[in-house]
């Protein structure tokens, strides 16, 4: 690396860093003393929303752990599967206007329904913008990746149109009393279902052939084929499980929210992706754990300090982190050698 | 070069200055004037964001934080000069404070985010540019998310045509003999082995910072024209400034052919034409688009130009090419 200049970066690094935190950290202190219940019904709802971003980072790290590639289009699965909820909710009767909630078993396949439309979009997007690229220059793959983006978008505005659909009560909204809070039961279940398929994900990847074959394209991809491993198939299926995981991330964050639109995926995409590259891009824990950072921290600075500045919070810390820990915060740290 | 022949070249360039200025008014439309413009506009963000993209190796995704920086100043300068100095003038100040604060703007972002590699640099680059537009919308004084011009202070539409493509021009000049110089050579060797660069004795660190600080200015020179554009709305608002528009200028240079400079201006000229011939189209304008994007990639991975230069005098006779 290099002498002088860096050295002093490096030195004044944490002290600027010090100085710039102290006050946000305070503000957020002084609220949380001067009303602890609230502040604890802040953490709940926090954990909550950054479920529903680990969902979504998942799909971009496993994503770019097998092929390195950032799947910009990966926030559009998302809306597609937020959609696809609303469509497989009204086959059912339920319509954004219904008053009565849904039984567990609709809402049950209400999810399962959009996870697996998800799942084949986005093996379907890989197969047909991707594949065809795998040996093209490092960059090429990620426009089409734009351009597939915008595509989804598009169609989506041309069949669903641009004004916001209302999601359906899949679950009807009740307070629940959480010792000396209450919180509404859907964080609650967005928060149970988030862990529930992240829980499953680690299994499927830590004991399963296919998730063996996905951790050993992860560690080199060449080395695997050789290896007699199917490639092919296996970042297929790699690209189906974070497609489905978005969806199911798109049915949670619907419930959730008023409404829907065909852009609905662009912010919460990038956050997800903020938390994936914040947690070290192409690790599965790091995307977890980014993931309820970045809600944590979207929900303690929007109610502490600053709604509309809360998104350049989100960013600033991710800055911030990457400078002090550049292989983000679980990532392994690649040498480069000559 | 002897004294005669600069200044030959100097008036020679104030002719055509007064010629295109005459020209467009005469034959072209006001339609065409501003696709023209439009055209003029994206050449000079292409061509910036290549020297850090395509020349350097390093992966920038926020440029339209530092071309927001650009237009902001750009517009604040020329409301504080309105008035006081001719607009021609005025202009030039506003340009000149634009690109000035776009620099430093790119320096300090550079110093702390160019020590990351590869996506990790583009994430931090990404964060930056938002960090500034939001910023941007949460200044009441700047407008907040309505934008700047405030009631009734509009922006000076006074960037006619040969303005945006001397600007244009400009920036080819300068970032093309930059590339061509031994420090752009250094560029290119930070971008095919940094570790070796480094090892030729190449502070690696400081040229990236120089290349990514051009590169910012003219971002903003850019972003100076495009908020005074004659033909434009005179109107900018945060909500231009987006990552959309960082991404719209990283796919001018791709679709034109990474590292290549004409490739740069061939991309940005034709992404503002195709979207203004699609324009027949309508509500499926964007996914035609869209999908022709995603067909010239498959078709065409390495970009229009690949990593070469288009010259001129290939296709003129009785001349040797020059070498590059």
């Amino acid at each position: 690396m290099t002498a002088a200049p860096h050295r002093l970066s490096q030195r004044a690094l944490p002290l600027v860093i010090g100085v710039l935190a102290a006050y946000p950290t305070m503000l957020i202190v002084k609220g949380a003393t001067e009303r602890p219940t609230a502040f604890l019904r802040n953490l709940v709802e926090g954990i909550s929303l950054g479920g529903v971003y680990a969902l979504i980072a998942l799909g971009y790290t496993m994503v770019y752990g097998v092929l390195g590639l950032i799947n910009f289009a990966h926030s559009d699965v998302f809306m597609i599967g937020a959609y696809a909820g609303i469509f497989t909710a009204s086959a059912f009767g339920l319509l954004a206007t219904s008053t009565h909630g849904a039984s567990a078993g609709v809402a049950a396949a209400v999810l399962i329904a959009s996870m697996l439309t998800s799942a084949v979009l986005g093996m379907v997007i890989e197969r047909f913008a991707y594949r065809p690229l795998r040996n093209a220059p490092k960059l090429t793959p990620l426009v089409t990746a734009i351009g597939v983006s915008m595509l989804l978008q598009n169609v989506a505005i041309l069949l669903f149109t641009a004004t916001p659909r209302g999601f359906p009560p899949v679950v009807r909204a009740v307070p629940v009393a959480l010792g000396p809070i209450t919180v509404t039961n859907v964080k609650l279940i967005d928060l149970g279902a988030a862990v529930l398929l992240m829980v499953a994900l680690t299994l499927l990847v830590r004991h399963t052939r296919v998730g063996r074959a996905m951790r050993a394209l992860s560690a080199n991809l060449d080395a695997a084929r050789l290896m007699g491993v199917p490639t092919n198939r296996i970042i297929a299926v790699t690209f189906g499980l974070g497609s489905a995981l978005a969806g199911a991330g798109g049915v949670l964050f619907g419930i959730d929210q008023p409404a829907i639109t065909p852009l609905t995926g662009v912010q919460p995409g990038l956050k997800a992706f903020v938390a994936a590259v914040l947690g070290g891009i192409g690790n599965i824990p790091g995307a977890m754990l980014g993931g309820l950072l970045i809600g944590l921290i979207e929900q303690l600075s929007s109610a502490y300090l600053s709604s509309s500045f809360a998104p350049a919070i989100v960013f600033s810390i991710l800055v911030v982190v990457l400078l002090v820990r550049p292989q983000g915060l679980l990532g392994k740290v690649t040498r480069e050698k000559v | 070069m002897t004294a005669a022949r600069r200044l030959l070249g100097f008036l020679v360039a104030i002719a055509a200055f007064v010629a295109v200025e005459h020209l467009t008014r005469a034959f072209a439309g006001e339609y065409a004037v501003r696709v023209l413009a439009m055209c003029g506009v994206n050449a000079m963000l292409a061509v910036s964001l290549n020297l850090v993209n395509g020349t350097t190796g390093q992966f920038s995704i926020g440029h339209a934080g530092f071309m927001a920086v650009g237009a902001y100043a750009g517009s604040i300068t020329s409301h504080v000069l309105l008035g006081h100095s001719a607009p021609g003038p005025a202009l030039l100040v506003s340009c000149l404070v634009a690109m000035a604060c776009a620099g430093l703007a790119g320096v300090l972002v550079g110093v702390p985010s160019l020590r990351l590699r590869g996506d990790y640099l583009a994430i931090v680059t990404l964060g930056f540019g938002e960090i500034i537009r939001i910023s941007i919308e949460s200044l009441a004084p700047l407008g907040g998310s309505q934008g700047w011009p405030i009631g009734s202070e509009s922006i000076p539409a006074t960037a006619t045509i040969p303005w945006i493509w001397g600007g244009a021009l400009l920036t080819v000049v300068v970032i093309g003999n930059l590339t061509y110089s031994s420090y752009g050579r250094a560029l290119t060797a930070i971008r095919e082995d940094e570790i070796a660069a480094e090892a030729a004795g190449i502070p690696t660190t400081r040229y990236k910072v120089l290349a990514f600080a051009i590169s910012a200015m003219f971002t903003g020179l850019a972003g100076s024209l495009y908020a005074h554009d004659a033909t434009g709305g005179q109107h900018i608002d945060p909500g231009s400034f987006r990552l959309d528009r960082s991404v719209d200028i990283l796919v001018m240079i791709i679709f034109g052919g990474l590292g290549s400079i004409t490739g740069a201006v061939l991309g940005g000229v034709v992404v503002a034409v195709s979207l203004e011939l699609l324009r027949e189209f309508q509500g499926y304008r964007l996914i035609v688009y869209a999908l022709l994007m995603i067909g010239l990639m498959l078709a065409r991975p390495q970009g229009l130009l690949g990593n070469r230069e288009l010259n001129l005098r290939r296709f003129l006779p009785g001349r040797k090419a020059a070498s590059a």
